[in-house]
């Protein structure tokens, strides 16, 4: 190799790494998790804000380049299952609340902004969406057994309800959504602020007698999350109830178009609960953080919320928004149902919870013993026990106490 | 030195992208089994607390007994009906070129595709298999929630996967047995089955001896089957959970790195297991 070549070839890898010495912005976004035209708009608002739109292992990728520190977005989103995950990592991140976030924190949802922050008062993540669940339930099939389904709630009411149509359907998907839903409805997850494992405690063992004691009643498919029979159960009323968040809408009206306009939303029954939901970060690789900050809550505001419920049905996490006509549109899905106006009701209620990085690894040993139990029979008793004793293992394997 | 500077540059890239893809993983993954590492944050010195854990870790042994046995049922099958399409192959006239493109397209269509075809075709209710099961009087079989069910189907898979491109390379150490061999049988009155248990199996040893290990690399590797079919948690009773499922659960969705690694030197452990195996195999064959 001459030195031209040599030269030249130098010029080429010099250029590839020019990138990182960037002047413009980058924003890394799911697809789906923010409305292209309010993106679309914003690059135009503010020159050289570059939006990405990062395929599928978002998480993944994100830790890799934080990790490799080069090309770390400016501005990224966070999901709502992965955000706590970064929180031992906190430092990775702008704190919001140094660019003062805190003057706009009367426009949100209390319990959603408490969810960006960590246990030490670090804010990392600025509100996107939320997930406030309700109960999805098909009126032709209630109403052939005389059950309303907008009485229903407690979950004693939904069980009885369960019995009642048992003969031809079966209320309830699986039991890890009975778990999953009940444990949202609580003030205190699997980990406490101290680090403390507490998911031995009564809480616990409350969202997990509702789940086996759907199973008792035999009013549990047992269908497993994403199969192809969830989608055919829900299209024939098999299965003519969900309790799920107000982004399932979506999922129902392509998994079962065949069902429009039998499908209705009523409160979930046992409380208001919160399933998903998305945040913006602004990382410490940032350069023009006050400018970062200056493009999030220009997206996040409400109006710009708004759009995003238009375009993408993300549900705002700015209370006001709530009323506007744009949100307030009857669903032919629904049977002419406004729908918002239950998920409203439901987002204004959700409990403020503290989420651990680790409650998604360690409710795993609650879901798959729960599964054993409904697929394999496994005896409940001794599937709480192992779940014990597996959570507990793992918490000691990641220090808590 | 300078004198063969351009031999050793035209044999550089293997090396260089052997060393940055292949050699330094391996050593870092040594490297991170003794840390507790979140991905990110700083890295901390645990010891053997990694592998105390593992082998304490009756979620690791259950992946390697679902890894063993998941194995078995889909190499068995496959080596078998490679052998016989071979031999079908082998001996018949028409249409072997379409025959040949039909058996090896499974193996370079994408997996996740087929996964997620194979997914309906097993599906507990609405599945295909279970409507054919039903119109024949047969009783449901709920294949991807039982324990045997789900095995089944990730071995399937493989097997329509693997069987064509096993039945190829068969196909090329059949075509390397000289047709004598083949016309003296016949002229001795010897059946089809005879021939293939008696002439064309003790003669195609070192093939089929290839096509075991290839096989066993893959099958204590086999991931995305399982991945797509019952999910990242291995389905219900874990009953999908293969090793490197799990290590990709444990390091890329829960963030534990290091215990990933403990997980990934585990598996390297066993494969080596059954490479000292097969390489015994193979001597033995060779000195008889």
């Amino acid at each position: 190799m001459n030195r031209r070549t040599f030269l030249a070839l130098a010029g080429l890898v010099a250029t590839g790494c020019a990138t990182e010495d960037r002047t413009g912005m980058t924003l890394w976004m799911w697809s789906g998790g923010l409305s292209e035209k309010v993106l679309e708009e914003a690059a135009n608002r503010f020159p050289g804000l570059r939006p990405l739109q990062v395929g599928a292992a978002f998480k993944s990728k994100l830790m890799t380049n934080l990790a490799g520190r080069s090309h770390v977005p400016d501005i990224t989103g966070l999901k709502g299952e992965d955000i706590s995950a970064f929180f031992p990592n906190a430092d990775e991140f702008v704190d919001l609340k140094t660019l003062g976030a805190d003057r706009l924190r009367e426009q949100y949802l209390g319990w959603k902004w408490q969810q960006g922050c960590t246990a030490e008062g670090k804010m990392i993540g600025f509100p996107i969406d939320t997930g406030p669940t309700g109960l999805f339930y098909r009126a032709d099939v209630f109403d052939r057994f005389g059950i309303r389904g907008d009485a229903l709630r407690t979950w004693d009411d939904y069980f009885d309800a369960g019995v009642e149509l048992k003969r031809e359907a079966f209320m309830i998907l699986n039991l890890r959504m009975v778990f999953i839903m009940a444990m949202a409805q609580s003030k205190r997850q699997l980990v406490d602020e101290s680090g403390r494992y507490i998911g031995g405690d009564d809480h616990v063992r409350h969202a997990w007698d509702l789940a086996v004691r759907a199973q008792r009643l035999g009013i549990n498919a047992g269908m497993q999350d994403g199969s192809p029979d969830v989608n055919a159960a829900l299209t024939t009323g098999k299965v003519p109830s969900m309790i799920g968040a107000s982004w399932a809408a979506a999922d129902l009206k392509s998994g079962a178009p065949d069902s429009k306009g039998a499908w209705r939303v009523a409160p979930t029954p046992g409380g208001a609960a919160n399933y998903g939901g998305s945040f913006l970060g602004i990382t410490k690789y940032c350069r023009e953080p006050e400018r970062a900050f200056e493009v999030i809550t220009w997206l996040l505001s409400p109006d710009r919320q708004t759009q995003g419920f238009v375009d993408l049905n993300l549900f705002p996490s700015t209370p006001d928004t709530f009323a506007r006509p744009e949100l307030r549109q009857p669903d032919d899905f629904f049977g002419g149902q406004i729908i918002v106006d239950t998920f409203a009701e439901s987002a204004k209620q959700v409990p403020i919870a503290y989420l651990s990085p680790y409650e998604v690894r360690l409710a795993w040993a609650f879901h798959e013993e729960l599964s054993s139990v409904e697929t394999m029979g496994k005896p409940p008793e001794e599937a709480w026990r192992d779940a014990q004793s597996r959570a507990r293992r793992i918490a000691d394997h990641v220090g808590l106490t | 030195m300078r004198k063969y500077l351009p031999q050793y540059l035209a044999i550089s890239p293997f090396f260089l992208l052997f060393g940055i893809f292949g050699l330094f993983p391996m050593l870092f993954l040594l490297y991170l089994a003794f840390q507790n590492w979140d991905g990110v944050g700083a890295m901390r010195f645990v010891g053997l607390d990694q592998f105390r854990y593992l082998v304490s870790d009756d979620v690791f042994w259950r992946s390697l007994v679902n890894t063993l046995e998941i194995w078995v049922l889909s190499t068995v099958p496959t080596l078998f009906l490679g052998l016989v399409i071979a031999f079908v192959l082998h001996s018949s006239v028409r249409f072997t070129t379409f025959y040949r493109i039909a058996y090896f397209v499974p193996s370079v269509t994408s997996l996740v595709a087929v996964a997620i075809v194979f997914g309906s075709i097993f599906s507990s209710n609405f599945g295909l298999l279970n409507a054919v099961l039903n119109a024949l009087g047969a009783a449901e079989v709920p294949w991807l929630t039982s324990e045997w069910g789900i095995k089944v189907s990730i071995s399937a898979l493989i097997v329509w996967q693997w069987t064509g491109y096993n039945a190829i390379i068969y196909l090329a150490g059949l075509q390397a047995i000289s047709s004598d061999v083949f016309d003296a049988a016949t002229v001795d009155g010897a059946s089809r089955w005879q021939t293939l248990w008696r002439i064309v199996i003790p003669m195609m040893k070192p093939v089929i001896l290839f096509t075991v290990i290839a096989s066993t690399i893959g099958g204590l590797q086999t991931f995305t089957e399982a991945q797509i079919l019952v999910g990242e948690e291995g389905g219900p009773g874990q009953a999908g959970l293969t090793m490197v499922l799990y290590l990709y659960q444990q390091a890329f969705k829960h963030n534990d790195f290091g215990y990933g690694a403990a997980i990934g030197v585990g598996l390297f452990v066993v494969v080596l297991l059954f490479s000292i195996i097969n390489w015994r195999l193979v001597q033995r064959g060779e000195r008889a």
